[in-house]
């Protein structure tokens, strides 16, 4: 692992205007135009590409983050970065008919795939597509009772700026559930998951959806994105309280957990 | 344990009993009555809890029961004691009687864990219908006929070992009291405690006075 760059993405701008996309360093407002570049060209075949990547467990992290919403009937929901709409599915049940979910995206062939999906399956009623960036999200403070965000916040250029708004957007109470890979400290499982993310990984990528550079930035950004510990401090720094995290497959994933006090 | 293997096996055995329920629809609607009331299953030995969450169709067309690991806020019923104890009220025939009789400890709406446990009682599932779905209706009638056959066998053999093991151990060996003895043991025990709280009652009377 020693060709992966050390640096610490948390302060991505504190050099000035660069940041990283993989192990890249490019001119921070070139990075969200690149990682929308990225899901246009993989949102088609997105659902396909995790379950073969993950062999599945995606849905099981998934699951697991569900338990920790408290989501009850009546309830105002922000699934940010909600892709294909894994997640708000199961809380538009929840929520019913008095409640509301937000499906938000940055991208729009994301939100497309989603809303098109989600509709596909009888989903209507309480849930809203916004097409949203979460540096900046077009919502009133004190709007949301959760908000999630699965494997989406390593691609947000400035995190820290997003988690304040997360902060902002919630209720006092309310809670922020963040999904996303992160470090392992099982050796061998580290090895192991290097080879299978730089090597397996682009060439899925290149199989299924003809585009292995996507797939290789996939690998890269979860390299680049904060551990378990630094994460947690960035809640905390946001203005989170009762921050907490629950590692996954052996920290591969990890679920982190703030409350809005 | 690792979180991801707890939740697979969850999921497979919410998919399991949900499937199952969907060939018992009797239960299967009396179970959606439940819902969303949610009950907790807390194993003290070994430490382990799993929470309940009961289902009415939901858009999606889930009906039945949600298994978790965790869950935020309280449940509207508690269960909890040894794995023994659970098994044995799972295993019983009456499992209303059995719950009410074991050592598990319930907490919040008796009710509701009552009503698990009567439900459980009614359950019928029609497994012959559930293999005919994958082989047809002819070779499932031969299956469920077959096994029907195996079953009532398996179970006479069990319940005369059952009976052999009781008089082995209890008129052979001479280890055990008879059942009806026992049961007399019971009252005169029962009838001492009694006589004791009564004797305890009067000391305390008399200590009040002479004081």
């Amino acid at each position: 692992m020693s060709d992966q760059p050390s640096s610490n993405n948390t302060h991505a701008n504190d050099a000035g205007a660069t940041t990283h996309f993989g192990y890249q360093t490019v001119k921070t407002e070139e990075k969200q135009g690149k990682v929308a570049e990225v899901f246009h060209s993989v949102a088609a075949k997105y659902d396909l590409m995790n379950d073969l990547m993950s062999f599945g467990v995606h849905r099981l992290w998934k699951r697991f983050t569900m338990e920790f919403t408290g989501v009850r009937p009546g309830n105002h929901v922000l699934d940010i970065a909600g892709g294909t709409g894994d997640l708000t599915m199961k809380f538009s049940d929840l929520v019913g008919p008095e409640g509301k979910v937000v499906l938000a995206d940055i991208n729009d062939s994301m939100l497309k795939v989603g809303r098109d999906r989600l509709i596909d399956k009888g989903y209507s009623g309480n849930i809203e597509y916004v097409q949203a960036n979460a540096e900046a999200l077009p919502f009133e403070d004190n709007s949301f009772d959760v908000i999630t965000m699965a494997f989406g916040l390593r691609n947000v250029t400035d995190k820290d700026q997003a988690l304040r708004e997360f902060n902002r957007v919630l209720k006092p109470g309310g809670r922020l559930l963040v999904l996303e890979f992160s470090k392992t400290k099982n050796p061998l499982l580290s090895k192991a998951y290097y080879l299978y993310s730089f090597s397996a990984l682009p060439m899925m990528g290149k199989l299924i959806t003809n585009d292995a550079e996507s797939y290789r930035y996939l690998a890269e950004s979860i390299r680049m994105h904060p551990d378990q510990e630094t994460l947690k401090g960035m809640f905390e720094s946001a203005g989170f309280a009762n921050c907490e995290y629950h590692n996954l497959t052996g920290g591969i994933v990890a679920l982190h957990k703030g409350i809005k006090p | 344990m690792d979180s991801t293997l707890i939740q697979a096996g969850l999921a497979s055995a919410e998919t399991i009993i949900n499937q199952a329920l969907n060939y018992d629809p009797a239960t299967q609607q009396k179970m959606a009555k439940l819902a969303p009331k949610r009950l907790a299953i807390e194993i003290t030995k070994p430490a382990f809890s799993v929470y309940i969450r009961f289902c009415a169709e939901g858009t999606n067309g889930v009906q039945g029961v949600q298994l978790m690991s965790h869950f935020e806020g309280e449940a509207d019923a508690s269960l909890s004691g040894e794995l023994n104890a659970f098994i044995n009220v799972a295993t019983s025939k009456d499992k209303h009687a059995a719950l009410m009789q074991s050592d598990l400890h319930i907490r919040g709406s008796s009710q509701l864990a009552l009503g698990l446990a009567d439900l459980m009682n009614d359950l019928n599932i029609d497994w012959e219908a559930m293999i005919a779905k994958l082989t047809g209706p002819v070779v499932a009638h031969v299956i469920g006929k077959q096994a029907r056959g195996l079953f009532g066998q398996l179970k006479k053999m069990g319940e005369k070992f059952q009976d052999d093991v009781v008089s082995y151990v209890r008129d052979e060996r001479q280890m055990a009291a008879h059942e009806l003895e026992g049961e007399d043991q019971f009252r005169q025990i029962h009838q001492l405690r009694l006589s004791v709280d009564r004797l305890e009652a009067r000391i305390q009377k008399l200590a009040t006075k002479l004081h």
